[in-house]
C-alpha cells in the first residue's frame, strides 16, 4: 500500500493550469424553431437565449450571420439591427443591390452574463420612404440560424471550489460539463455499484437540466506505477518530495484525462475536468489525504481542488475539480449521494458537508414534487409560471408549462378549468386578440376590441381534459397587438401605448384523474421516464447490465432518466449479473436490460414480436403492407400503434446500430426494455447519441433503431397495447383495457344478449303455449 | 325456432336463473367503463343489429318473435348503457341553478328509460287470439246479457242509434235485455234550484223514457248523481240479473256479433270476468282531422294501443277494461261491488281489482263497436286530462305496482299504462331544457361530442327503432311527440292537481257530436304560441352563442338542433289548433258493397259502394247513362240482418265522368231506420277491412317525411288566418271611418 505523505504547503500553493477555449457553435444550437427564421413586415424581431454557465468567463466572442433580405428594400431605411443584452452591438444595412451577406459581429466581453443572454434581431425594412403598407409581401429578411455562428473564447474562472460553484459546472450552459467520470476502487461494494453511483449521476444530470450528462464508470487499484520521468534532464527523477505530491494529485486520472470524449460542440468547452470519486472512506484512502479521510464522520460532500503535478515544466497530473462522495458505510454514502441529489447549491458556500440526517427522502415524494397533481388547483405562480406583459404593437407569445403525471388518465367528458386574470390597455385596433391554445389546440380565442381596455379576473375557460396528456403540457397564450387606423392615408398611430398583461395568479384547476397508462411506449419513456418514474408510487426498477462493460452505458441512460422525471429516482438500481444466471424475478417490475446480442440469448424473448438474440426476430414493416400503404399515401410520419402480424427470423449481427424494444415484462404486469447493440463499445456510443436533444425527443413507438445521433433508423409499434397502472384503481385499468379491447367488451355483449334473447324467447314461447292450452 | 324450442323448456325455474344470472352479467358488461371511441364502435354494431333484427321480426319471417326478442334486448342494453354513463358521468353541475337542471334532465331521461323498458317487456309477445262463435253452442247454454248505455247529456239521436245497434245485436232475444242508464235525469237532476236546468232534466228524462219505450228497452234512473258513470252502472246492476254485463257509451255502436265473437270466451273460462274489445272509431279526432287529414290512410292513436298495447298486455293477462266496448261477468263485479269509483278512470281501476283477486281478462282483437272520436281540440284534450288524471290516481290510491294479488307481470302491465300518462312531466322538460343552455348558459349535458355519438344517438336511434318495430304499423314517427306535445301543457296542471289532492278530481264527460261548421282557432292555442315565442327566442340566442363563443359550438350545435326539432314539433300542432270545418255531420269511411239502385221509374243501375256512413253513401255506378230522379231505393247485402235490404236514398249529386253518384239515406219506417244502422254501422268486417287499410307498414322515414312535411303548413296558415283576421278589422275600421 502506498502511504500518504503528509501534504506540502508548496503543492498546495501551485496553481493549476486555466486554459482559454475557443468553441463555435450554430445558432441552431440555442434556438429550437426552423434553421431559417423570416423576418416580415415594416418592423419584426425575434429573441433566443444563449446560456452561459457561471463558471465561465467569455473573453472573446464574434457573430457571424448569414442573412438574405428582400431586393425590394431600400438601402437607408432596411436593415438589422442585433441586440445583446439590449445593448446593440451592430447595424447591418440591407442592401438590394446584395440581398445575401455574410456578417460578423463581435459581441463584447462585458455584455456576457451568467445564466441566460438574449439575443436579438430586430429589422426595419422599407420598400419606399412613405406610405408602406406593413403587409405588404415583400417586406422579408432572412436569418439562416444554422450558417449563422458564435464563435467563443472562454476560460473558466473558479479559484475557489465550493458547493455554490457545482451548478456552474453541471450548467445547461455554454461552459457547463457534458461528460463526467464516477470514479470508484476497483473492488468498491456491490451497494456502491448497484444504487449510489447512479444516484449521483443523477444529482449532476439534474443540474444539467435538459443538456444531457454522459457518465463514466473510472476505477483505480490500491496500487499505483509511478509515471516515467525523462530521466535523461536533471532534476527529474522520483524523490520522497515528489511523490508526496503525485500522491496529492488526482494521479488516478492520468489515464482517462487524455481520453475525453466529447459528444458534442458544447461539451468541448470545458476547460478543466471535473470527476467524482465515490466510496466509503477506507475505499477511497488510497486517493484522499489523512484530513480528508479523518474528517469523514458521516455521510459526506466536499469539493476540492487537486493540485497538478509537475516535474520542472513538464505537467505531469494536470489540476483537477474533485467531487467527493464518502462516508464510513455504504448506506453514508448513499445518504450523501441523496443529498447531493436534493441540495441547493447556492447556499452552501463552503467545500465540505457532513450530513447528520435527513427526512422526506422518500422516492415517491421526490418524483411527484414537481409534477401537478390531479384534482388540484395551481395559481400558475405555484407551477413556476410568472406573469407575462407585451408592450407596443406586434405579436406576442407566453408559453405556461407545466408537468402532469405521466399516467394521467381522464374520461373522455372530464374538464379542466383556467381561470385567468388579465386585461389590456385602451387603444387597441383591429386585428388585436388573444388566442389560447392547449398543447397546440386552440381552445379560445377573444378579440381585444374594447376601446376602453378591460381587464379580466377569473375569466374561466372550460377545456375538455383529453387535450392534457401525461408529462410535459403547454398553454400557450398567443397574443397580437394592433395600433388603431389613423383614418388618414400613409398615416399612422404608433403602437407604443398598448399593453397586454396576464398575471400569475392565473389559476388552472385539474380534474381527478386515475394513474393508468397504455405501454409499451417509448415516446412516454422518452418523455416522463414512465414507468420507471411514477407519480402515485415508486415501485423498484433496475437497469441490468450483463458486465461491468455496459456500466457507462446504465449510468447515462439512469441520468437521463432523472432528467426527464425532473427527480432523482431513488428506487432506481444497477444490477450487474450474468444473464444465464438471472434468476426470473430479477427483471419483475419496469426494467431494463442492456446487452448484445449474444448475452440477450440467455433473455427469454419467446413471447416478444422482436427477439435480439444471436438468431433474431424481426417484424419488418413490409410484411404489414396495408399500413406501409396507408402511411405512405396520408404521408403520416407519425408512430402511431401499429400491430405487425409477421415477422422474420434471421441469423446477422447489429452492425453500428443499436435497438431499442419495450415489450410486456413476463414476470410481472409492467414494462421490460431492451437496449442492445453488436458491442458494449458500441452500445456505449449509441446511448451517447440516444441521450442527446435530438435524438432522444424522437423516442417513440415500441421498437426504436439508431446508428448515429442524427435520426433513428427505424421506428415501430409492433407489440400489442396493454396497460399498466396502480393496482388499487382496478376501474380506471379497467376502462383502459376495455378501450384498447372494445372487442371483448362486445363479444361478452353479444354472447349475453344473444343468451338472455333465448332464454326470455324460451319462456315466452312457454307461457304462450300454456295460455293458448287453456283455449 | 318458432316451432320447437317451446318443447324443451322442462324446467323454467333454471331457465329464470339462468336469465337472472346473464342479466346481472349484461349489467355489469354495460357498466363496464370503454372510452367512447370503443363505446361509438360498439354502439354502431349494435345498431345494425336492431335494424337487421327488426327486419327479421317483420309479421312474415319464421323466427320473428325471437329476432323481435332479440331487438328489445339489444336496445334495453342500449338504453340502460346510455342511462348509468349519464348518472355515473356526465351529472355535473356548477351551481344551484345547473344541479337543479341537470337533475331535472336525467329524471326525465330515467321515466322515459322505464317507460321504453317497460313498454318492451309488455310488447315482447302480443297474443293474437282465435275468433270464436255461438254457432256451435246449444242457446241453452247461453247466458243472460244486460246490454247497458249510460247517458249524461248525449243527443237523444246518437242514443237512438247505438239502442238500435243493441236491439240487433245476434243474440237469443230472450237473453238479451238493453238497459239505457240516465244520469241526465235523475231525482237530483229534476228537483235542481236552477229552475231552467230541472226543466232540461225533466224534459230529457220523458223524451229518453218515450225512446226507450219506442225501442222495448229498460229506462233507469236514480237519486243522485253520485260517482258518476261507475255509480250510474252500479244502480244499474242493483236493478238487474243477467250473468252478462255488457256495457257500452252512448255512442259506441256495436256490430251484431259483438255478442257473438265475446260471449264464447266467458264461457271457455269460468274465471274470465271481462272480454274487452277496441274502440274504434268513426270519425276522426282533431289531430287526425285538422293535422293529418289523413285520417283513411294512417293509423289511428287509438290503433297503437287497441291494436299492439292491449295485445301485448293480455300475454301478460292484464288487459284492462277500457269503460265500453267490453263484456263483463256480473258475479265476479259484485265480488268488489261493481264498477269502482275511487277514482275516475273507473274502467281500469275495475280491472286492477278484479286482477288482484286472481281473475282474468281476455281481449279480442276485433273492432265491434264504433264510437265518436271528440270531434274539437278542447274536447280532446278534456278527455285526455281525465284518463291522465284517473290512471294516476290509480297510482297514488292503489299502488298497483305493490298490489297483492298481482303478479309481477301484471304490476309491469298496470305500470306500463300508468307511467305513460306521467309524460307530460318528461315533455316539457325535454321541449325547455335547451333554453337552460342556450339561453341561460347552463351546461346541462356534461359530455364531449364524441360521447353524445357515441352513447346518446345511438340510445335514441335505438328508442326509434325499437318503436318502429313495435308499433310501425299502428302509429306512425313523430305521431306519439305530436300527440305529447299537444297534451302536456294542459294535463301537466291537471296532473300536479292530483299529485296534491288525489283525491280531488271529478268525472267530466267527453263531450260528443260537436259540429263544426266554420274554421276557427283553438281557444287553447295561446300557450303553443307561446312555446314557440320561447324557442324561437332561444333558436336566435343560440345563433348569437354560436357565433361568439367558437369554444363550445359542437356543444351549441347540438343543443340547437335539439331546440329545432322541439321547434318544429311546436309549428307542427298549431295545424290541429286551427280547428277546420267538418262538412258531414257523419264521416264517411270506405265501404266496397255491390248496390243496385231502382228509381220509382223502375230503371236500375248497379254499381259498387265507395264510402258509407249513416247518413249516406258514395257509389261507383257501372255503365252508361244518367240518373234523373231523386228519390231511389238502394238495394243491398246486409250482414247484420243476414239478408237484403232496400234502403230509400236521396240522390244529392252524380258526377257523369266519374260515374260516381252521392245519395242520403232518407228511411222513413222504424224498419228502414233500423236497417240503415244496421247496413251502415253493424257490420264488422267492414271496420276490420278499414282498419287494416290503415295499418300497413311503412318505413320510417316515408313516415317521418309525412309527418314533417304536413307539419309545415300549420304555420303558413295560421300566418294567414291572423292575416285575414287583422284584414277583417282594418276593413272595419275603414268602413266605420268612412261612415
Amino acid at each position: 500500500m502506498i502511504k500518504i505523505y503528509p501534504t506540502l504547503l508548496l503543492s498546495l500553493l501551485l496553481a493549476f493550469t486555466v486554459n482559454a477555449e475557443t468553441n463555435t457553435y450554430r445558432l441552431t444550437d440555442f434556438f429550437a424553431g426552423e434553421s431559417i427564421i423570416r423576418l416580415e413586415g415594416k418592423a419584426d424581431s425575434i429573441d433566443f437565449a444563449i446560456p452561459l454557465a457561471s463558471i465561465t468567463d467569455v473573453d472573446n466572442a464574434v457573430l457571424t450571420l448569414d442573412v438574405i433580405s428582400s431586393k425590394a428594400l431600400i438601402e437607408k431605411r432596411s436593415q438589422l439591427v442585433v441586440r445583446f443584452n439590449n445593448a446593440t452591438i451592430g447595424q447591418i444595412r440591407f442592401d438590394p443591390d446584395r440581398p445575401s451577406l455574410i456578417s460578423e459581429v463581435p459581441i463584447p466581453a462585458k455584455l456576457w452574463r451568467d445564466g441566460f443572454n438574449t439575443l436579438t434581431f430586430n429589422v426595419s425594412q422599407h420598400y419606399a420612404n412613405q406610405c408602406v403598407d406593413g403587409s405588404a409581401p415583400e417586406l422579408w429578411s432572412e436569418v439562416n440560424m444554422y450558417n449563422s455562428t458564435l464563435q467563443i473564447t472562454s476560460s473558466n474562472n473558479v479559484d475557489n471550489f465550493t458547493f455554490d460553484k457545482l451548478d456552474g459546472f453541471f450548467n445547461p450552459g455554454i461552459g457547463g460539463l457534458r461528460d463526467v467520470s464516477l470514479i470508484t476502487a476497483t473492488d468498491v461494494e456491490d451497494d456502491i455499484t448497484k444504487r449510489t453511483l447512479s444516484l449521483v449521476g443523477q444529482a449532476l444530470a439534474l443540474r444539467n437540466q435538459y443538456q444531457p450528462l454522459e457518465l463514466k464508470h473510472e476505477t483505480f487499484d490500491e496500487g499505483y506505477v509511478l509515471p516515467e520521468l525523462d530521466t535523461a534532464n536533471e532534476g527529474q527523477r522520483w524523490t520522497e518530495e515528489s511523490i508526496q505530491r503525485y500522491e496529492r494529485s488526482a494521479w488516478y486520472t492520468r489515464g482517462s484525462s487524455q481520453n475525453n470524449r466529447s459528444g458534442n460542440a458544447l461539451a468541448k468547452s470545458q476547460t478543466q475536468q471535473l470527476h467524482v470519486i465515490v466510496g466509503t472512506a477506507s475505499s477511497l484512502s488510497p486517493v484522499l489525504s489523512d484530513t480528508t479521510v479523518n474528517s469523514i464522520k458521516g455521510p459526506y460532500l466536499k469539493t476540492e481542488v487537486t493540485p497538478s503535478f509537475s516535474i520542472g515544466n513538464r505537467v505531469i497530473i494536470p489540476s483537477t475539480f474533485r467531487l467527493i462522495v464518502s462516508g464510513n458505510t455504504t448506506d453514508d454514502v448513499h445518504k450523501a449521494a441523496q443529498t447531493l441529489a436534493v441540495m441547493d447549491d447556492e447556499i452552501n458556500v463552503t467545500s465540505q458537508i457532513t450530513v447528520l440526517s435527513h427526512s422526506g427522502m422518500e422516492a415517491s415524494r421526490l418524483q411527484k414534487q414537481l409534477i401537478a397533481a390531479p384534482d388540484t388547483a395551481y395559481e400558475f405562480q405555484d407551477l413556476g409560471i410568472s406573469a407575462a406583459r407585451f408592450r407596443d404593437e406586434g405579436d406576442f407569445s407566453k408559453r405556461a408549462s407545466f408537468l402532469l403525471p405521466a399516467d394521467f388518465y381522464v374520461p373522455e367528458n372530464a374538464s379542466v378549468s383556467l381561470l385567468l386574470n388579465f386585461g389590456y390597455g385602451a387603444g387597441n385596433g383591429p386585428g388585436s386578440i388573444m388566442n389560447v391554445k392547449v398543447n397546440d389546440e386552440l381552445v379560445h380565442g377573444l378579440a381585444l376590441d374594447n376601446p376602453n381596455g378591460q381587464v379580466f379576473k377569473n375569466y374561466k375557460l372550460s377545456v375538455p381534459a383529453r387535450y392534457l396528456k401525461g408529462g410535459a403540457n403547454n398553454i400557450d397564450f398567443d397574443v397580437t397587438l394592433r395600433a388603431p387606423l389613423a383614418g388618414v392615408a400613409c398615416d399612422e398611430v404608433a403602437g407604443s401605448h398598448l399593453i397586454f398583461q396576464l398575471e400569475s395568479t392565473s389559476a388552472i384547476d385539474l380534474p381527478d384523474a386515475g394513474h393508468v397508462a397504455v405501454q409499451p411506449n417509448l415516446a412516454l419513456f422518452g418523455e416522463t421516464a414512465y414507468p420507471l418514474a411514477r407519480f402515485e408510487s415508486a415501485p423498484a426498477s433496475s437497469i441490468i447490465i450483463p458486465s461491468s462493460d455496459f456500466m457507462d452505458s446504465a449510468l447515462t441512460i439512469s441520468a437521463k432518466l432523472a432528467q426527464v422525471a425532473n427527480a432523482p429516482l431513488l428506487n432506481l438500481t444497477i444490477n450487474n449479473m450474468a444473464l444465464e444466471s438471472m434468476p426470473s424475478n430479477a427483471i419483475a417490475g419496469s426494467a431494463i436490460i442492456l446487452g448484445t446480442p449474444d448475452s440477450l440469448s440467455q433473455v427469454q424473448q419467446s413471447e416478444f414480436t422482436t427477439a435480439i438474440e444471436a438468431t433474431k426476430r424481426w417484424s419488418y414493416q413490409l410484411q404489414n403492407n396495408l399500413h406501409n400503404r396507408v402511411r405512405n399515401l396520408t404521408q403520416d410520419r407519425s408512430f402511431k400503434a401499429m400491430k405487425v402480424e409477421g415477422n422474420t427470423i434471421q441469423e446477422s449481427d447489429l452492425g453500428p446500430q443499436a435497438i431499442f424494444t419495450a415489450h410486456a415484462n413476463p414476470e410481472s404486469n409492467d414494462t421490460l426494455f431492451i437496449l442492445a447493440a453488436q458491442t458494449s463499445e458500441l452500445l456505449n456510443d449509441r446511448v451517447s447519441d440516444l441521450v442527446s436533444l435530438s435524438m432522444w425527443g424522437q423516442l417513440a413507438g415500441d421498437f426504436f433503431a439508431w446508428s448515429d445521433s442524427r435520426a433513428p433508423s427505424l421506428v415501430m409499434q409492433v407489440n400489442e397495447t396493454y396497460e399498466i397502472g396502480e393496482s388499487d384503481d382496478a376501474w380506471l385499468q379497467l376502462r383502459l383495457w376495455l378501450s384498447n379491447n372494445p372487442w371483448y367488451w362486445l363479444v361478452g355483449f353479444v354472447v349475453l344478449v344473444f343468451s338472455i334473447s333465448l332464454l326470455i324467447y324460451l319462456l315466452l314461447k312457454r307461457r304462450n303455449k300454456k295460455v293458448q292450452d287453456s283455449w | 325456432m318458432d316451432s320447437s324450442p317451446h318443447e324443451n323448456v322442462s324446467n323454467p325455474v333454471q331457465y329464470i336463473g339462468a336469465l337472472l344470472l346473464a342479466s346481472v352479467l349484461l349489467g355489469a358488461i354495460l357498466l363496464a367503463p370503454m372510452d367512447a371511441i370503443g363505446q361509438l364502435f360498439a354502439s354502431l354494431l349494435v345498431l345494425i343489429s336492431i335494424s337487421w333484427c327488426s327486419k327479421e321480426a317483420q309479421h312474415t319471417q319464421p323466427h320473428q318473435h325471437f329476432f323481435r326478442i332479440l331487438a328489445l334486448v339489444l336496445g334495453t342494453a342500449l338504453t340502460t348503457r346510455y342511462l348509468l354513463w349519464r348518472g355515473l358521468y356526465t351529472l355535473t353541475y356548477t351551481d344551484i341553478f345547473s344541479l337543479v337542471a341537470v337533475w331535472l334532465l336525467f329524471i326525465a331521461e330515467i321515466y322515459a328509460g322505464i317507460t321504453s323498458v317497460l313498454g318492451a317487456i309488455v310488447n315482447a309477445f302480443p297474443l293474437s287470439r282465435p275468433l270464436l262463435t255461438l254457432k256451435d253452442i246449444d242457446t241453452e247454454r247461453l247466458p243472460s246479457v244486460d246490454v247497458m248505455i249510460p247517458t249524461y247529456n248525449e243527443d237523444i239521436d246518437i242514443l237512438e242509434v247505438t239502442i238500435r245497434a243493441a236491439k240487433i245485436l245476434d243474440y237469443p232475444k230472450d237473453k238479451l235485455f238493453i238497459h239505457l242508464l240516465d244520469d241526465g235525469g235523475t231525482d237530483q237532476k229534476i228537483n235542481a234550484s236552477n229552475e231552467t236546468a230541472a226543466a232540461a232534466a225533466k224534459k230529457r228524462r220523458s223524451n229518453l223514457q218515450a225512446l226507450c219505450k219506442k225501442h222495448d228497452i229498460d229506462y233507469h234512473t236514480r237519486a243522485k248523481n253520485e260517482f258518476a258513470k261507475a255509480g250510474n252502472v252500479n244502480s244499474a246492476i242493483g236493478n238487474t240479473s243477467s250473468d252478462l254485463i255488457v256495457i257500452l257509451d252512448a255512442d259506441h255502436v256495436p256490430t251484431s256479433d259483438f255478442l257473438d265473437r265475446t260471449v264464447p270466451w266467458m264461457l271457455k273460462n269460468e274465471n274470465v270476468f271481462l272480454v274487452q274489445t277496441p274502440h274504434f272509431m268513426a270519425n276522426p279526432d282533431p289531430v287526425e282531422r285538422n293535422y293529418f287529414s289523413a285520417f283513411t290512410r294512417m293509423p289511428s292513436e287509438n290503433d297503437m294501443f287497441y291494436g299492439t298495447i292491449q295485445k301485448g298486455l293480455d300475454y301478460w293477462g292484464s288487459s284492462f277494461f277500457c269503460g265500453s266496448a267490453a263484456l263483463m261477468r256480473r258475479a265476479h263485479l259484485e265480488l268488489v261491488g261493481g264498477i269502482s269509483g275511487e277514482s275516475i278512470t273507473e274502467d281500469a281501476e275495475t280491472a286492477l281489482d278484479l286482477h288482484k283477486l286472481g281473475y282474468e281478462s281476455v281481449y279480442v282483437d276485433r273492432p265491434m263497436v264504433s264510437g265518436l272520436a271528440p270531434e274539437t281540440f278542447d274536447a280532446f284534450i278534456q278527455q285526455r286530462m281525465r284518463w291522465a288524471q284517473g290512471m294516476t290516481q290509480i297510482l297514488l290510491l292503489k299502488k298497483p305496482f305493490k298490489a297483492e294479488g298481482l303478479k309481477w307481470y301484471q304490476r309491469v302491465g298496470y305500470m306500463s299504462s300508468i307511467l305513460f300518462w306521467l309524460f307530460p312531466f318528461a315533455r316539457i322538460i325535454f321541449l325547455l331544457m335547451p333554453l337552460a343552455y342556450l339561453v341561460f348558459g347552463l351546461q346541462v349535458y356534461h359530455a364531449s361530442m364524441l360521447e353524445i355519438l357515441a352513447y346518446t344517438i345511438p340510445h335514441v336511434v335505438a328508442t326509434y327503432m325499437i318503436s318502429t318495430m313495435l308499433f310501425g304499423r299502428t302509429r306512425w314517427p313523430l305521431v306519439s311527440e305530436i300527440y305529447e306535445i299537444l297534451q302536456c301543457a294542459f294535463t301537466l296542471k291537471a296532473l300536479i292537481k292530483v299529485f296534491v289532492k288525489p283525491r280531488e278530481p271529478s268525472f267530466v264527460v267527453t263531450p260528443k257530436g260537436e259540429s263544426l261548421d266554420k274554421t276557427f282557432v283553438s281557444p287553447l292555442a295561446n300557450v303553443f304560441y307561446w312555446l314557440i315565442l320561447i324557442l324561437l327566442f332561444a333558436f336566435f340566442t343560440g345563433v348569437y352563442k354560436f357565433i361568439s363563443e367558437p369554444l363550445s359550438r359542437e356543444l351549441t350545435v347540438v343543443v340547437m338542433l335539439w331546440n329545432g326539432f322541439n321547434l318544429l314539433l311546436l309549428m307542427s300542432v298549431l295545424s290541429v289548433l286551427l280547428e277546420r270545418k267538418q262538412v258531414r255531420s257523419q264521416s264517411r269511411l270506405p265501404a266496397t258493397n255491390n248496390v243496385v239502385l231502382r228509381t220509382q221509374k223502375g230503371q236500375a243501375w248497379v254499381g259498387d259502394l265507395v264510402d258509407l256512413s249513416i247518413g249516406g253513401a258514395r257509389m261507383k255506378l257501372k255503365g252508361e247513362g244518367a240518373l234523373f230522379s231523386d228519390q231511389a231505393k238502394l238495394t243491398t247485402w246486409c250482414e247484420a240482418l243476414n239478408k237484403n235490404v232496400h234502403l230509400p236514398v236521396t240522390v244529392l249529386n252524380y258526377d257523369s265522368k266519374l260515374s260516381l253518384l252521392r245519395v242520403q239515406f232518407s228511411p222513413s219506417t222504424e224498419k228502414e231506420h233500423s236497417e240503415v244502422v244496421a247496413f251502415a254501422l253493424a257490420d264488422s268486417r267492414r271496420w276490420m277491412s278499414f282498419q287494416r287499410r290503415r295499418t300497413r307498414a311503412i318505413t320510417y322515414w316515408y313516415g317521418a317525411k309525412h309527418v314533417l312535411s304536413v307539419g309545415l303548413k300549420p304555420a303558413l296558415l295560421h300566418f294567414l288566418h291572423a292575416l285575414d283576421i287583422a284584414g277583417k278589422k282594418i276593413s272595419h275600421k275603414i268602413s266605420s271611418a268612412k261612415e
